[in-house]
């Protein structure tokens, strides 16, 4: 009775194994295809390969540089990462977080005028939980130790 | 005040070293009196924390700036309970919070077992106060919640006004209460794996509190993704963000643990898989709580320069290696005492859904840690976004609805061709029904239409489960549809209420599917007496107003809403300008649950995107989220179905308690 049971028992686990790792695996595959990597404003002028596909950027929405479509919606403004900076037009609105030398992070592709077209933006939310931590290490100024 | 506080804090990290050391001799000496101690320095740990918890409360209270993390958190003006709620609003006191609770918990458990189950308990204190002790010690030198400043400050920074909310308030410790938890069922399969007692005593001792954890990670999610979706304004509550997949995790590893463990009780098999999933929860849940408190998330940079991160490293990895090296020592004891016989069966069903929490919380793991790791080896930021999560979890959340209708159902050991027709022809006759007549309305939307499909047909299997069961009870017991009902579930209170879980989720999935696939969304631009509409509701932009208060400038709008031409409600949306910060607030006005007349159809949503200077106009956008109010309602059904599945048995009636079997506590397998 006793060796049977073992070998259904190996074939369960077998069977168990194969499912989980042959989802995992296509969970890997298709994570890989939809990665989208993020890229300094330096990062993207320096490679044309870039600018002809869909990429991000992420930097600071430049000083003085925001500029509110009249009577519609949507904004234009220049991420930079203090040196360089691209123009950016997004056609949406813009989350409350947005707003002149904030951390943004924009995603789309540059079109013929050389204008970085967004259809997303994210803006760092400044504090969730972070501001009062980083604050508070900054403050206590002993570093990790690993 | 604040010198109490932490003069307790150093004195439950001593008590809660000395429990660890006096459980573990006591029990490698088997001495009695030297548990008894480590048991009663945890009655003083918790004890300890709870002055120390309250002496921090009462800081805040005072307004006491002299100490960094009241500074940090609060202010004068702040309302009183947003001081109180301060406590949880950064990282040290949330760490206070967690290890507060978890001495509690200690505390009852030790309180609850004083006369039971002395084999396990030296493992269980210990276990529970060794986890204290890493918690009490990064309090003490790593961040430390009673840390003074070199001079008081005036005034406090106050908490940010997005987590001015009850639901913020209220959300962290029901997760806390969550994650906390998961540490008790944790720290009995670790006794049981020191004792070398893996008989079901670890399983049936923590079945309560299991649920327990289980329950409030649930209640936390959702009061998370209920704040969400009212205060931040993008016209969803789930944004696959990292904080909510890290708590999401144990969740999912949690349920798979409650169905799994059913199948350990009635049929001795999948030990060292629920040990495993008892493991992987317990580490999840410390890795939720470290996402979300050590600024890993908002760049991994400040994972190096935290003090905090290196050490829930370390001891993460600790919980890993001691965990599953006792558990690869006692495999031999794990051995199964069945087998699966067939696919089509109970047991290979509840493996089914077990495979299926686990590939999810997988998908989830993957996509929330991969880009840390990215960045963290790598230096490249990479980003995956909620496109991907979808492209995997609704597949696996589809096929999960399927087994929940299939598992409670279907035989043990073998279905037979008889058993299936019988149980399972109906309810899918009535869901392709449904299938077919939303079809002829219109509805093109596949998956939306397989997950209608597939809701339906659990329904119909609970509703065809609950008929049949009364019919019995009215049959034999003579009793009337009513009380057929009441004595029918109270009779078995953990199937019913199981079954009464499945319901609620089953609407929280209804909900998820009508309002993402089938959300409307308008932008536009307007200028006062425009109107516009969305789906059936005309809104028509009346006016605007603003006003004034010590903290902010709110700017209102008014819209009416009418639908059909039928006037029905008016909404105002709001932009709030807290002169503190220097980032405007959204706040969302919508017609939904909770609004009068009640709307369980599909939420209006409205916000007030931005007044333009300029052009003299007012950008609006507004959402149409069908179904959304289900998900709210389905999680007030899942609360009720989990309070009648953890009835105590005083609770049966007292008509039906003679010739009723009794579950016995402890079956031993």
């Amino acid at each position: 009775m006793v060796p049977p049971m073992r070998r259904q028992r190996q074939k369960l686990i077998l069977g168990g194994i194969i499912i989980l790792s042959g989802i995992g695996a296509l969970i890997v595959y298709s994570f890989n295809q939809s990665l989208v990597y993020d890229h300094s404003v330096a990062e993207f002028l320096a490679d044309p390969g870039l600018q002809r596909s869909n990429c991000r950027i992420y930097g600071k929405v430049a000083p003085a540089s925001v500029v509110r479509e009249t009577g519609g919606i949507g904004v234009r403004f220049k991420v930079t990462d203090g040196s360089q900076s691209v123009p950016v037009v997004y056609a949406r609105e813009v989350p409350d977080t947005f707003k002149e030398e904030g951390d943004v992070v924009v995603e789309g592709t540059l079109n013929a005028e050389g204008v970085f077209v967004a259809h997303n933006l994210l803006a760092k939310c400044p504090s969730k939980y972070e501001k009062e931590t980083e604050a508070a290490q900054g403050s206590y100024g002993s570093a990790g130790t690993l | 005040m604040a010198d109490l506080g932490y003069a307790c804090l150093l004195m439950a990290l001593l008590c809660a070293v000395w429990s660890v050391v006096s459980s573990w001799l006591g029990h490698q000496m088997r001495h009695s009196e030297l548990v008894r101690s480590g048991e009663n320095a945890a009655l003083a740990v918790a004890t300890l924390l709870g002055v120390s918890s309250l002496s921090l409360i009462l800081s805040f209270l005072a307004d006491d700036f002299s100490l960094l993390y009241v500074a940090q958190n609060s202010n004068t003006t702040q309302p009183a309970i947003y001081k109180v709620a301060a406590l949880w609003g950064g990282q040290a006191g949330s760490l206070l919070l967690w290890v507060f609770i978890l001495s509690v918990y200690a505390a009852i458990v030790v309180l609850q077992n004083r006369g039971k189950h002395r084999e396990l308990m030296p493992g269980v204190t210990g276990t529970l106060m060794a986890v204290s002790c890493f918690f009490l010690f990064m309090l003490q030198f790593v961040s430390n919640p009673f840390e003074p400043l070199p001079r008081a400050a005036l005034e406090g920074a106050g908490l940010n006004p997005l987590l001015q909310n009850p639901f913020m308030a209220s959300h962290p410790p029901s997760l806390y209460l969550g994650y906390v938890g998961v540490a008790v069922p944790f720290a009995f399969a670790m006794a049981a794996l020191m004792a070398g007692r893996l008989d079901n005593e670890w399983i049936t001792t923590t079945r309560r509190w299991s649920l327990f954890a289980w329950f409030f990670l649930g209640i936390g999610i959702l009061q998370g993704g209920y704040w969400a979706y009212v205060e931040l304004g993008w016209g969803g509550y789930w944004a696959w963000d990292p904080v909510e997949n890290a708590s999401l995790m144990p969740w999912l590893t949690m349920t798979a643990f409650i169905h799994s463990v059913m199948i350990q009780e009635k049929k001795g098999m999948l030990k060292v898989w629920n040990v495993l999933l008892v493991i992987m929860t317990f580490c999840l849940s410390i890795f939720g709580t470290f996402i979300t408190r050590s600024g890993v998330i908002s760049s991994v940079h400040s994972f190096t320069k935290s003090s905090l991160g290196p050490w829930f490293a370390v001891f993460w990895v600790t919980i890993v290696c001691v965990s599953v090296m006792l558990l690869i020592v006692r495999l031999p004891r794990l051995r199964a005492e069945n087998t699966i016989e067939s696919l089509l069966s109970r047991e290979s069903a509840f493996l089914f859904n077990n495979i299926i929490f686990i590939a999810i919380a997988f998908t989830v793991f993957w996509g929330t840690v991969y880009p840390i790791l990215s960045e963290a080896i790598q230096g490249v930021k990479v980003s995956v976004g909620p496109p991907w999560f979808n492209q995997w979890i609704v597949p696996l959340g589809l096929s999960l609805i399927f087994v929940t209708g299939v598992g409670p159902l279907i035989a043990w050991r073998r279905a037979s061709g008889q058993n299936l027709m019988r149980n399972f022809s109906l309810p899918i006759g009535l869901a392709l029904l449904l299938g077919l007549v939303l079809f002829a309305l219109g509805v093109r939307h596949l998956r939306a239409l397989l997950s209608f499909v597939l809701c339906t047909f659990v329904l119909a299997t609970i509703a065809q489960e609950l008929w049949r069961g009364m019919r019995a009870r009215m049959k034999t017991a003579g009793e009337g549809f009513i009380q057929g009902l009441t004595s029918l579930v109270l009779r078995n209170k953990r199937r019913y209420g199981g079954y009464l879980v499945h319901v609620g989720m089953v609407m929280i999935f209804v909900g998820i599917t009508g309002s993402s696939a089938f959300q409307q969304e308008v932008t536009t631009h307007l200028k006062r007496g425009e109107s516009f509409s969305i789906g059936p509701y005309e809104l028509l932009f009346a006016d605007t107003a603003s006003s004034h208060d010590e903290h902010k400038d709110v700017l209102s709008a008014t819209l009416e809403v009418s639908r059909g031409g039928q006037p029905l409600t008016t909404l105002h949306p709001e932009k709030h300008y807290y002169r503190a910060v220097d980032q405007p607030t959204t706040e969302v006005a919508i017609h939904g649950l909770f609004s009068w007349p009640p709307n369980f159809g599909d939420d209006l949503y409205a916000i007030l995107v931005d007044p333009d200077p300029q052009g003299g106009g007012y950008t609006f956008k507004a959402y149409l989220n069908p179904l959304i109010s289900w998900i709210w309602f389905g999680g007030f059904v899942v609360i009720l179905g989990t309070h009648v599945a953890v009835l105590p048995e005083w609770a049966r009636v007292p008509a039906i308690r003679k010739g009723a079997v009794v579950e016995v506590p402890g079956v031993v397998s």
